[in-house]
């Protein structure tokens, strides 16, 4: 599925962002943290979309996740951009390391009742999320002294499915 | 109630529906083989008459025949009939918004996890029907879904329940049928119609528990500075104090000399830990407890549900209560601060077992022997399958795919039953919960009052599910701001941050009206605008939250960001209309007088602005102008027959001391009430009705010039003659007063000490001089005769308004310190 950014011309530096290769049940480059009992992660197939990152938590505790390290150049500026879907809970993706702890969140609209009308959208950690329904999302840093980072997607201690496709990392100016 | 048929029905369980009642069908299924029992069960199905015919109930007794234990699946069913089209049909599994459209057909359906009310409704717009179960009823787990077979809609109740081999047991199932003008508030309304006592705080226990909480803020002021926690506790209008942790080691609440000396997992600050022998601790505890209870909030006697233990208590008196996951390992083990701070702490199951048993005779030992008016229930949740000694001995067993089990808040209802029993002097022991988004409704029900702790704006939904799970009971917003996890505040600039805050305090002051919240201390604290509003709050919400709001737009349905909501009953209603725009709102407005009580009336707006208003048919239609972020507070003023229409003009004026209320109208009201309480009706004369204050006999303006002190010198208090307890205790709240403003609202901070003087000794009469024991407070030049003296502090409070400084909440101080707050006080916009 493109992206609203995916006009970029430079290279995505996630590897099998579209989950689409796999190798023994687990799709190729992405490494499955295990959390508490009861978390999975998967890849099923989803129709219309090919296979999916799928994270499901069963419990309100630390979730499974799926991971991915990447090489970044220090001092650079990235986009990760993906696409997400959930019926409940806290999605979660970041991209993590030593001097660097980037997160969003992706929460219900139901859960989110201060943008627009107390405060303004762009200053949410979240992003809304209708039940159900596949959107883009998106965040940007600077890698500062970083020079590799661990992307990670699951869910945010909170109970749920949370999916995922798609995954992005480019270098933006 | 009483019973007026009866079916047994053997081996067959497919039950037809009653004659002339509601089409609710039953069906046990095995839960092994998911297939229809044909054996070994028993079902009698009970009609209930109702009282006030409000609901329809049925009672149903399952009993298990066989000589084997049984994991059965009861499903009730309900039929829907209508011919609206599916975008005229919505249903509502008991959380969240109703659902219409498409979704109806993708079987919706919610289970008891997250405090869902244990009542679904599908309704279209003439006509619904709710499914319910009693709101104190103990369940493991149960699922409310929407079921489209065969182009009908059934309201589906499945409970799994696990029955021992000539056990039974019965469950009392509730049909509502609703006209759903607002939908599916319609049948909400109804069902806190049918349990008062479930949806109120209990009326024999110290009214304070039912009150609001104080953020803690009373408990630390008794230790150190006792002469302002009276006076704190006033300011922020609490009435109980979350008396955190009074214990040594945690699941062993009340300090027995056997489990006193151990080693902790971590040092200690605490003197209890330093040598202090059982019986110094239950001594100092003992006096702090009366100390806060006698600074006029009452002491709620924290315990964490009674679910946790220090660890090496646990193993070693209590293995059998500990929760485990299936590989063996602690289901929760804390080996970092959680209750008491040096203890590591695991969870346990509390009913049924050695560590129940003993924390019943803690609790009752601790009641009989301290000044506990209520308990404290923090984490009081559910959501943790417990297989361990005492599931047995548990009411409402489930089964899963690991096993028969009951969850967690099965033994903290079960807790709560008991404590709730525990009386002192003719009265019995309160409950304060913390509900957090795991609890259930049944825990809701057994609380007096609710904590929320958190903003109402994080974990949104389970803030209006534990509204509607807490019927007309007050919730105490504990935490504030938590900006810091919902902001990318680091990226923001302070004047943003700024915003967020104002915001955020907008918001809170909103919710509160809307949904019957009132703020803790950690919110109003250093926010002007949130204190300003705290003594009408507490006034309106007092009164009791209603599901159904009763105002509507009078052509059309009110926009998103209009709010309204309503509170009490009959003639002193009070209507609450919020804007949450950023810009003014006005329109016509129809308050639906019907939901209010047999008669039709006319408001006035409480800051007693005249409000033309019409009364047509059963209606009354207001034009209104709401400011932005701005609620405005209406009450029902007078009340006319119902066949009476046309328009009226209604004003409230007062000097403080007398007030008159000015209908202008044709009507002839039957009975009328001032907007705020406090005030006597004395005569009227044509439109106009006079009062008088019931606690003021001269005016407001009289009374807060009056020289209580200044640079060079302070009025003096005269105790009168024989004067009580109550007397100087009236006398010294006076004298903490302006303490407490010398010290916390001039600046630079100053002593003032009204001296408090015998009626005998001699009075300096060169100085103002104050006396007590007065039917009303009255000023005579520079005498002030004081009535309620109480009432004269929330008056005095106007001219000597305190707010203090922001509290930051949980993680938030560095946000609060990026936000660049001037003295970290957030001022209102200019």
């Amino acid at each position: 599925m493109l992206s609203a950014h995916a006009d970029t011309t430079e290279k995505n530096l996630i590897v099998n962002g579209d989950f689409e290769q796999m190798e023994n049940g687990v799709a190729a480059g992405w490494t499955v943290l295990k959390g508490a009992s009861g978390s999975i992660a998967s890849f099923p197939a989803e129709p219309g979309k090919g296979n999916i990152g799928r994270v499901d938590n069963t419990q309100n505790t630390q979730s499974a996740y799926l991971s991915q390290w990447v090489k970044l150049e220090p001092h650079q500026n990235y986009r990760l951009s993906l696409q997400a879907a959930m019926s409940s809970g806290k999605l979660t993706f970041a991209a993590g390391s030593t001097g660097l702890n980037k997160r969003m969140f992706g929460e219900l609209t139901e859960e989110l009742p201060m943008a627009p009308l107390f405060w303004d959208e762009s200053w949410l950690a979240s992003i809304p999320f209708e039940p159900g329904q596949w959107r883009e999302a998106s965040m940007e840093f600077n890698s500062g002294d970083v020079t590799k980072v661990l992307i990670t997607l699951g869910g945010f201690f909170s109970k749920g499915s949370y999916l995922f496709d798609d995954v992005k990392l480019v270098k933006i100016p | 109630m009483k019973p007026f048929f009866l079916k047994v029905l053997l081996l067959c369980l497919l039950i037809a529906p009653a004659t002339a009642q509601t089409s609710l069908n039953f069906e046990a299924v095995d839960g092994k083989t998911n297939k229809p029992i044909s054996d070994g069960i028993s079902v009698q199905k009970k009609v209930i008459q109702a009282k006030d015919n409000i609901s329809e109930v049925y009672e149903f007794t399952i009993k298990n025949t066989s000589s084997n234990q049984r994991w059965i699946y009861l499903n009730w069913k309900l039929n829907f009939i209508s011919n609206a089209n599916i975008d005229n049909t919505y249903y509502w599994s008991g959380r969240g918004n109703a659902v219409s459209g498409e979704a109806l057909i993708k079987n919706p359906s919610e289970n008891a996890d997250r405090d869902t009310t244990m009542l679904q409704a599908i309704y279209d717009k003439d006509q619904g029907i709710a499914l319910a179960l009693p709101p104190d009823q103990i369940v493991t787990q149960f699922t409310q879904s929407l079921n489209y077979s065969g182009g009908k809609y059934f309201l589906h109740l499945q409970i799994p329940l696990v029955l021992d081999a000539g056990q039974s047991d019965t469950f009392p199932i509730e049909i509502y049928h609703f006209t759903p003008r607002y939908g599916f508030l319609d049948a909400l309304q109804k069902y806190f119609s049918a349990h008062p006592a479930d949806f109120s705080p209990r009326k024999n226990i110290d009214p304070r528990a039912a009150g609001v909480g104080d953020g803690s803020i009373v408990r630390p002021l008794v230790g150190t500075s006792k002469e302002l926690a009276f006076e704190t506790g006033r300011r922020f209008h609490a009435n109980w104090d979350w008396v955190y942790a009074p214990f040594k080691r945690t699941g062993d609440i009340y300090g027995r000399e056997q489990f006193w000396n151990y080693e902790t997992a971590r040092p200690s600050d605490a003197w209890r830990n330093k040598g202090a022998t059982a019986a110094d601790y239950h001594a100092k505890r003992s006096q702090e407890l009366i100390d806060i209870n006698a600074s006029g909030v009452a002491s709620a006697f924290y315990t964490p549900s009674f679910l946790y233990s220090e660890i090496g208590l646990a193993k070693e008196q209590y293995p059998d209560a500990i929760i485990y996951n299936e590989d063996g390992s602690y289901y929760k083990e804390y080996t970092t601060p959680w209750v008491t701070g040096p203890d590591n702490e695991v969870m346990m199951y509390p009913w049924g077992n050695k560590f129940a048993q003993q924390s019943m005779d803690d609790a009752k030992q601790l009641v009989a022997e301290n000044d506990i008016p209520a308990f404290g229930y923090d984490v009081m949740a559910g959501g943790v399958a417990y297989r361990g000694a005492g599931m047995n001995e548990s009411p409402r067993r489930a089964f899963d795919e690991q096993g028969a089990y009951v969850d967690s808040s099965v033994a903290i209802a079960k807790m709560a039953d008991f404590t709730r029993s525990l009386t002192k002097n003719g009265r019995e022991t309160g409950l304060v919960g913390n509900a957090n988004s795991g609890t259930r409704p049944f825990l809701v029900a057994r609380s007096d009052s609710l904590m929320f702790e958190q903003p109402p704006y994080y974990h949104a939904s389970d803030f209006v599910a534990l509204r509607y799970a807490a019927g007309h009971k007050l919730i105490t917003i504990w935490n504030p701001w938590r900006l810091v996890n919902l902001l990318k505040w680091q990226d923001m600039t302070p004047a943003q941050l700024q915003d967020a805050y104002h915001g955020a305090a907008d918001y809170l002051r909103l919710s509160c009206f809307r949904y019957g919240s009132f703020p803790s201390p950690r919110w109003a604290s250093g926010v002007p605008q949130i204190m300003r509003i705290l003594p009408l709050l507490k006034e309106v919400i007092t009164q009791g939250w209603q599901a159904v709001p009763a105002v509507r737009g009078a052509n059309n349905d009110l926009p998103d960001y209009i709010w309204p909501a309503r509170y009490g009953n009959d003639l002193g209603s009070f209507i609450t209309i919020g804007n949450a725009s950023k810009t003014p709102w006005q329109g016509e407005i129809a308050i639906d007088n019907d939901y209010l009580g047999t008669s039709n009336y006319l408001f006035a707006e409480v800051n007693g602005k005249v409000l033309s208003q019409t009364i047509k048919e059963r209606t009354t239609l207001l034009q209104i102008s709401i400011p932005a972020h701005e609620t405005l507070v209406l009450r029902a003023v007078a009340m006319i027959p119902i066949n009476a229409i046309g328009d009226a003009a209604v004003a409230w004026n007062d000097d403080g001391a007398n007030g008159t209320l000015n209908i202008k109208s044709t009507f002839t009201p039957a009975k009328v009430l001032s907007p705020r309480a406090g005030w006597s009706l004395i005569n009227h004369n044509a439109q106009i009705w006079n009062f008088h204050s019931v606690y003021f006999s001269s005016p407001l303006s009289d009374i807060l010039n009056f020289p209580f002190f200044s640079e060079t010198f302070t009025a003096q208090i005269i105790l009168p003659q024989n004067a009580s307890i109550e007397d100087q205790q009236d006398a010294k709240h006076l004298q903490e007063y302006f303490a407490f403003w010398g010290k916390q609202g001039t600046s630079p901070a100053r002593d003032i000490e009204l001296p408090i003087l015998p009626y005998t000794s001699k009075v300096d009469t060169t100085l103002p001089t104050i006396r007590l024991d007065y039917s009303t407070t009255r000023r005579e030049r520079d005498t002030l005769n004081v009535g309620n003296v109480t009432q004269l502090l929330n008056a005095l409070d106007q001219k000597y308004f305190y707010y203090g400084t922001m509290n930051p909440g949980p993680s938030g101080a560095a946000v609060l310190k990026k936000a660049d707050l001037p003295g970290n006080i957030l001022l209102p916009n200019p």
